[in-house]
């Protein structure tokens, strides 16, 4: 962090500039042979070989042929096609990411914190001037900026939070992001197999999931599946279903993934701080995947996928609680342990995930300290090594649940400022949009053009339940334009977000 | 069968009168016999290729009559010595085959065990209970408390069916306590008796998929079962919500996916619907029916993919689904239809499509189903009048409707409501013996929505009905619109006196079935 950086005369600062890069060139060297080992053994295997058994000509190695037996080489052959078959049919299925895209809100839905204030003030629930400053303390340093959108149902005074509202929200944001991602992957509506829509907080009976099958006019033979009370990592949840069901689908399977959170009727209108977090938090958005289990089209590959549920443990699933406050209003409550399960549950999902992709030399040297721990346990306390997460990717797409998180996370993993700059920009733009934030960040590097060819992307999400999920791409095809969801605002990105007091979510 | 079926069907089911005992005999009767022809025709052509082969191995035994051991291996010999190459490229050929089925095959998906949810007396609504209720909300007009008198007294709804807490009380208090209280009561007794009668332990399990259509709170009902039974980190849970009375189905659908790619792991199956803040308190009519109808409970299934011990002790195993969703029609979207009345109250819809839009679905469901289930007989003959109008336009040829008798022992059909059953009844020309499940289930526990289903099977287990070898179809429709079906088949026979916890009917199927009049009287409200 520059803040804390102590002033040093510029002597010391170039002693200190050559060693860190004299450290970097040793680390990034050490990787290099570590990673590549079994490349560097099978060379030297391989010319030592050879030079044992120089002079062999193929005549030579023919007529060894001929000498056995058919019948030996024949099982020989069979035995080998039927153990490559056997091998290859048991690999999963590769998964792959077509197409996505997100809503792109207008301009008109835009909630400045000006408006904020005057809807709070004309509002007869909320009298109390030590709330409003508060609420308005909290928005002012969440991290979110003057434009981010509310669905029109806030807009009205007093909010309108009928079911028709809601469905309008709906048919808004989710018809939006799946016109976008049919319109940029070209994939006719025919086409597709299954349908996944998440949507924590509201459930309409039909639910969206069969409006997207009404709308687009999907086959009768459509998979729809609606996942609700999944929280805002319910995104990942989604995508490690979807690779699930094309893992064991026939090739060629397309699937529609909807993210998306309905807010109309969920605005609370009690007097409880810890439910009205949400209120000043969450805002309108929705994106749409379409994965598929053929390479055809595609942009991304999916990687590993790793989930982890905190639900056995009360503190976990109670921390982030929908109930109603003591004068029977629903909303949601946020505990305020909320950012310590947060991590606690990110820490665990990490442990499992780390291993499946990161490096043989940050898995041997978090190995050797972990030795070392063991063999020095009651002498010394050894920390851990922290593997480095850079080494593994790219890019981090983290939810952009508040700001707290995401600080939470960057200085958990080491990340650089660079690393999380897609996840604070998105807070910044679009607020926390639950479960389809991950994908505007995504959106965000590349309409960057960041994104390059093999660049690996870490997408991490946490919710409620409490659960955490990991999700590693590839990209195949970077995207040919940066028409999404940031196309009218990108060149006034990066922004400086100020700083704010750490506290919950803030 | 004529229009007049429906009534015949409740006449017959008490025309034995006077005693439960008399009404089984007059149902036991009534079992599907199918007339000696078509039996003769069925056994030939489902037997056409043994048939055909007979003369064949007759011919093939008169030849090799002649021959020694000795000649025979000499033969042989000399035969492989001759084609060598021939005889190790064919069983090169045959080892990829082999192995490319047995790759290939889906992963078998049985059903270890499942049980139905019981709530305990307390929770009893007779058709009085209700109208008392209704009365007391003060809320329903003159003209809609008659409708809704109306509406039970020929739902077809006995007088033990039951609600919650939160609906009894007077006044009711729908709140979210009550509605997670409710939710946790249906699917936590549902489970301890699965996992009860398996002995399987909690921490194996390695899949939750849980359906609830109108109560999703976050954290969601999955999260709950993970919290309660204190799952695995990395259990794979899914909540799915608003996917209406067939989502029980849809839920053994997607597990049974799920235990395509997760390895030797249990998947526990949770349906059920919640009662508590679904109770609608306006005036329109097509939003009060489902007052009328709807019911609590709920019902936990445990599959697995297992083998060895697992196999040997299932139940059944998972044939086929299939699903069919209408969506794409407008009239078959709104036709259950959750939305605000003329004053603001939230309630479903029912419209009166509801009744063509469930053919129309099932009768796309079963065009899919019937040639993965129907034996060959019944094909050449839906093939021949197919043929017979399309290619020869023989237009006043009556189009054959398979026979699903043929393919199926046991019926469970969603019990929505008597019209539901009464329609499917005539379409596919079940007896009344077919219908009796689904009939007493909606007699004993109303319309509970996705589990129905359930307790239909239960009903057969504990009538003793279910043989090693029987195949069981399920099928329910619900929002959106969807049909769904699913196949199972009996893997042993299941002996309703050692199904004492889990299967709700063990305690009082002796005084089943009933008799169903049309029309039942229900006692004014005072």
């Amino acid at each position: 962090m520059p803040s804390t950086r102590p002033s040093t005369s510029s002597k010391e600062e170039r002693a200190m500039a050559a060693s860190s890069s004299r450290a970097k060139l040793l680390k990034s060297s050490y990787q290099l042979v570590v990673n590549n080992f079994v490349a560097v053994a099978a060379v030297a295997l391989a010319a030592s070989v050879l030079r044992a058994a120089w002079p062999v000509s193929i005549a030579d190695l023919l007529g060894w042929l001929h000498a056995q037996r058919p019948v030996h080489v024949l099982t020989a052959a069979i035995l080998t096609a039927a153990v490559a078959k056997l091998v290859r049919a048991r690999r999963q299925r590769e998964v792959y990411l077509v197409e996505y895209g997100c809503f792109r809100p207008r301009p008109c839905f835009r909630a400045p914190f000006a408006t904020c204030r005057e809807h709070v003030h004309l509002l007869p629930f909320l009298v109390d001037e030590d709330d409003i400053a508060w609420g308005m303390r909290l928005l002012e340093r969440s991290g979110l900026g003057e434009e981010t959108c509310v669905p029109y149902a806030y807009h009205y005074l007093p909010p309108d939070s009928s079911i028709a509202a809601s469905r309008d929200e709906a048919e808004l944001v989710i018809f939006a992001s799946v016109d976008d991602v049919l319109a940029r992957s070209g994939v006719n509506p025919a086409e597709i197999d299954v349908v996944i829509v998440n949507c924590s907080i509201f459930t309409p009976t039909p639910v969206f999931a069969d409006m997207v099958v009404r709308r687009y006019g999907l086959r009768a033979d459509v998979r729809s599946v609606n996942l609700s009370g999944m929280g805002c990592s319910a995104g990942l949840v989604s995508v490690g279903l979807a690779r699930n069901i094309l893992q064991s689908a026939p090739k060629g399977t397309h699937v529609l993934v909807v993210s998306t959170e309905i807010l109309s009727s969920q605005y609370y209108v009690g007097k409880e701080r810890s439910m009205l977090l949400p209120n000043c938090l969450f805002r309108m958005g929705a994106a749409s995947m379409i994965l598929s289990n053929s390479a055809e089209r595609a942009r991304f590959r999916l990687g590993r996928v790793a989930r982890t549920i905190a639900a056995a443990r009360d503190a976990g699933y109670r921390c982030v609680f929908q109930q109603e406050d003591g004068e029977g209003v629903t909303g949601i409550r946020l505990s305020e342990d909320l950012v310590a399960t947060a991590s606690q549950t990110l820490k665990r999902n990490i442990v499992t995930f780390g291993p499946l992709v990161l490096p043989f030399s940050e898995k041997l040297l978090v190995a050797l300290s972990l030795l070392k721990r063991m063999l020095l346990s009651g002498r010394a306390k050894v920390r851990l090594y922290r593997p480095d997460f850079r080494t593994a990717f790219e890019h981090f797409c983290i939810h952009a649940g508040g700001r707290g998180v995401i600080d939470e996370v960057q200085g958990g993993l080491g990340l650089s400022d660079e690393d999380v700059e897609a996840s604070r920009m998105t807070l910044h733009r679009f607020g926390n949009t639950s479960s389809s934030s991950v994908l505007y960040e995504l959106a965000y590097i590349e309409a960057k053009g960041r994104i390059r060819k093999g660049d690996r992307v870490w997408m991490i999400s946490f919710g409620a339940g409490f659960e955490a999920n990991s999700v590693a791409w590839e990209c195949v095809k970077p995207a040919s334009d940066a028409d999404g969801p940031w196309a009218d605002c990108i060149h006034r990105y990066p922004v400086q977000v100020p700083e704010g007091i750490k506290g919950i979510f803030t | 069968m004529s229009g007049q079926e429906p009534a015949t069907t409740a006449t017959a089911t008490g025309a034995g009168a006077g005693g439960g005992a008399a009404a089984t005999e007059t149902i036991t009767n009534a079992r599907h016999h199918p007339s000696l022809l078509k039996l003769a025709y069925h056994h030939t052509i489902s037997n056409s290729p043994y048939i055909l082969l007979a003369p064949a191995a007759a011919y093939l035994a008169h030849r090799l009559s002649h021959l020694t051991p000795t000649s025979l291996t000499t033969t042989l010999h000399a035969t492989l010595h001759a084609n060598l190459a021939l005889a190790a490229a064919l069983l090169f050929l045959l080892t990829i085959l082999a192995t490319a089925y047995l790759l290939r095959r889906p992963r078998a998906v049985y059903l270890l065990d499942f049980a139905c949810y019981k709530p305990s007396p307390s929770h009893t609504v007779t058709r009085e209970t209700f109208m008392r209720q209704s009365v007391a909300a003060g809320v329903f007009t003159d003209d809609n408390l008659a409708f809704q008198r109306k509406i039970l007294e020929r739902s077809g709804l006995g007088q033990s069916t039951y609600f919650p807490r939160a609906v009894l009380n007077s006044p009711p208090n729908p709140c979210m306590a009550e509605a997670r209280a409710e939710a946790e009561a249906v699917m936590f007794g549902a489970i301890d008796q699965v996992l009860a009668k398996t002995g399987v332990k909690a921490r194996d399990i390695g899949i939750v998929v849980v359906n609830c259509s109108l109560f999703n709170p976050t954290p969601s009902l999955s999260a709950m079962i993970v919290n309660h039974y204190k799952l695995r980190g990395n259990v794979a849970s899914y909540n799915l919500g608003g996917m209406g009375c067939s989502a029980g189905l849809i839920s053994i659908d997607l597990a049974k996916q799920l235990l395509q790619v997760h390895r030797n792991t249990y998947a526990l199956v949770v349906s059920m619907e919640n009662i508590t803040l679904n109770w609608y308190w306006g005036n329109n009519r097509s939003m009060l029916m489902s007052n009328c109808l709807f019911r609590m409970g709920g019902a936990a299934v445990l599959l697995t993919n297992r083998g060895g011990a697992d196999r040997r002790r299932a139940k059944y195993q998972l044939v086929h689904t299939v699903r069919t969703h209408h969506g794409a029609d407008d009239r078959a979207f709104r036709c259950v239809f959750q939305e605000e009345d003329e004053t603001g109250r939230v309630g479903v819809a029912l419209s009166k499509d509801l009744m063509a839009v469930a053919g129309e679905a099932l009768k796309t469901n079963i065009t899919t189903l019937g040639p993965l289930v129907l034996p060959m007989s019944e094909q050449v003959l839906f093939l021949a009048s197919l043929v017979g109008r399309k290619v020869f336009g023989l237009r006043n040829l009556r189009p054959y409707i398979p026979d699903f008798k043929m393919a199926f022992e046991h019926f469970c059909i969603h019990a929505g409501g008597r019209a539901v059953l009464d329609t499917i009844e005539k379409n596919l020309e079940l007896s009344p013996w077919h219908m009796e499940p689904s009939r007493m289930t909606l007699n004993r526990w109303g319309n509970t929505s996705s589990s129905s289903l359930w307790y239909e099977l239960a009903y057969t287990e504990a009538k003793g009905r279910v043989r090693r070898g029987h195949r069981a179809w399920q099928i329910a429709f619900g929002s959106g619109f969807k049909c769904n079906s699913a196949v199972w088949r009996a893997l042993r026979t299941i002996d309703p006196a050692k199904e004492k916890c889990g299967n709700p009917w063990v305690d009082e199927i002796h005084n089943f079935p009933v008799e169903v009049p049309k029309v039942e009287t229900v006692a004014a409200a005072s």
